[in-house]
């Protein structure tokens, strides 16, 4: 399985995929249909777990997301909580955005997965 | 609010026949000026891109430059641009002090008289003598306005009060010169965008945008707004700038039409925030929009995040792009209720949708 990194664009974060179980996603993601960008992530994902039994750690410093972004994160990690291995989720927030940590914990309670909050 | 629905739609006829329309009140510097002229290098030939992006720089710093600073807090630069074929104007409008008037009167009327080769050795002359104006100019803009626009420069002074003129300035750029005689002598008189500025000033109207609302040309508008937002690394700023991608986006995802998602967005100033509204055609069943935005504004916060996550959560499980919501959020964000409209016309459904965002 081999690392893979999907680069920042104007509209969407650097997407950070490492066979070690590491998850980095990073900037802002705001396209209207974001179903195309995080396609090649979901596809790492869903061969990923076939193969490896590891936890997966999610790191998540978005500095914003808009409502098509949502359903894809949601969808990466509803895929990590249902696989076997496990995993958590590293959500960080600016300190004085009250909104991003809220998103996060909106996050949180449609999924098992532990999440663990770091303002910055 | 009612009022700024109702606006948007007017405006809607007023710009049937523009391709891209764009009008900003406000104050203006560099930065700004870079993230516009973005704007409006979308969806044009690549021969004309270079003229409009000088033309707009050069307009927006000659607003700069004869911008009185004291009197212009009162009354608001505008800056607009309308592509009406086989044009595309650039219109300006600012304040100047009397002794301004004369230098722009006398210059701009001199060189509307010359032709293109006149034009050209002019330019030579002031270049060589390099009499600088006290303002930083020579003049050497205006030549070179001139030169590139291919018409004469509409200008048109309004007294305000005095020593105070509004200078409105227009430059018709020929976008198309394969159209007939007829239409590239007829460019769009400096008048309407004049009639236009009154309009959007006695709405306390800021920002209007009338074209396509895909992420390419929605872009430039977004880090215009990411710029003006003060606060932007905190809540309100955040929610602000969540309010309008997903009102925009909204437009999009909406559209009766799947090739260009057109549309339209203007910011007002209200009592103690802003109003955000768009106005487009709707592919979808209007009967079900309708009911949906009935239903969000009748819930409280705790029913909306509860609905948001049912909603999203569903959504991860078919295969459509859309999360369905964006209104949820919209709604949920101030907590302010979602103003619409629905209007038929021989087109079809047209939706206008507006918000208004309290600062604190």
């Amino acid at each position: 399985m081999e690392n893979k990194v999907i680069n920042a664009t104007e509209l969407g974060p650097e997407i950070i995929l490492e066979n070690t179980g590491s998850i980095k996603i990073t900037g802002k993601s705001r396209m209207e249909d974001a179903s195309l960008y995080y396609k090649d992530a979901h596809e790492w994902l869903t061969a990923y777990l076939k193969e490896a039994n590891s936890p997966i750690i999610v790191t998540m410093d978005l500095s914003y997301f808009n409502s098509s972004s949502a359903k894809q994160l949601l969808k990466l990690l509803m895929n990590i909580d249902e696989a076997s291995s496990g995993g958590k989720v590293i959500w960080i927030y600016p300190a004085e955005n009250d909104t991003l940590l809220e998103r996060g914990e909106e996050l949180q309670i449609m999924l098992d997965l532990p999440f663990e909050y770091k303002a910055k | 609010m009612v009022n700024d629905l109702k606006l948007i739609s007017l405006l809607r006829k007023c710009f049937s026949v523009d391709k891209i329309c764009m009008f900003y009140r406000g104050n203006f510097d560099d930065a700004f000026t870079d993230k516009l002229i973005s704007l409006a290098d979308y969806d044009v030939e690549k021969k004309a891109k270079k003229r409009i992006s000088f033309l707009m720089s050069e307009s927006f710093q000659n607003i700069i430059r004869h911008g009185n600073e004291e009197l212009n807090s009162q009354h608001n630069s505008l800056f607009g641009i309308r592509a009406v074929a086989p044009f595309l104007d650039i219109f300006s409008s600012n304040v100047v002090n009397n002794k301004d008037r004369l230098f722009l009167e006398e210059k701009l009327g001199m060189i509307n008289k010359l032709d293109k080769d006149q034009l050209k050795k002019y330019y030579t002359k002031v270049l060589e003598e390099g009499t600088l104006s006290q303002k930083g100019g020579a003049g050497l803009g205006l030549i070179e306005m001139a030169k590139k626009s291919q018409k004469p420069i509409q200008m048109e002074f309004i007294k305000l009060e005095e020593d105070a003129y509004a200078f409105n300035m227009q430059i018709d750029l020929i976008v198309d010169d394969q159209a007939s005689t007829e239409l590239l002598n007829q460019p769009m008189p400096i008048e309407e965008n004049t009639a236009m500025y009154d309009l959007m000033v006695n709405n306390n109207m800021i920002f209007l945008y009338k074209g396509d609302f895909n992420d390419e040309t929605i872009s430039p508008m977004l880090n215009i707004l990411e710029g003006n937002i003060s606060d932007k690394n905190n809540s309100i700023g955040y929610k602000i700038y969540h309010s309008a991608v997903e009102l925009m986006q909204n437009v999009a995802r909406h559209s009766s039409n799947t090739m260009t998602k057109e549309g339209m967005f203007a910011i007002n100033e209200a009592e103690k925030g802003c109003y955000l509204c768009t106005g487009n055609y709707i592919a979808d069943k209007a009967e079900a929009l309708e009911e949906h935005i009935k239903k969000l504004n009748s819930l409280n916060k705790s029913e909306l995040d509860e609905l948001y996550r049912e909603r999203l959560k569903a959504s991860v499980r078919v295969p459509s792009n859309n999360a369905g919501v964006g209104l949820i959020d919209l709604r949920r964000n101030f907590m302010t209720p979602i103003d619409f409209k629905l209007a038929e016309d021989k087109t079809g459904n047209y939706l206008t949708i507006g918000i208004e965002i309290p600062y604190s």
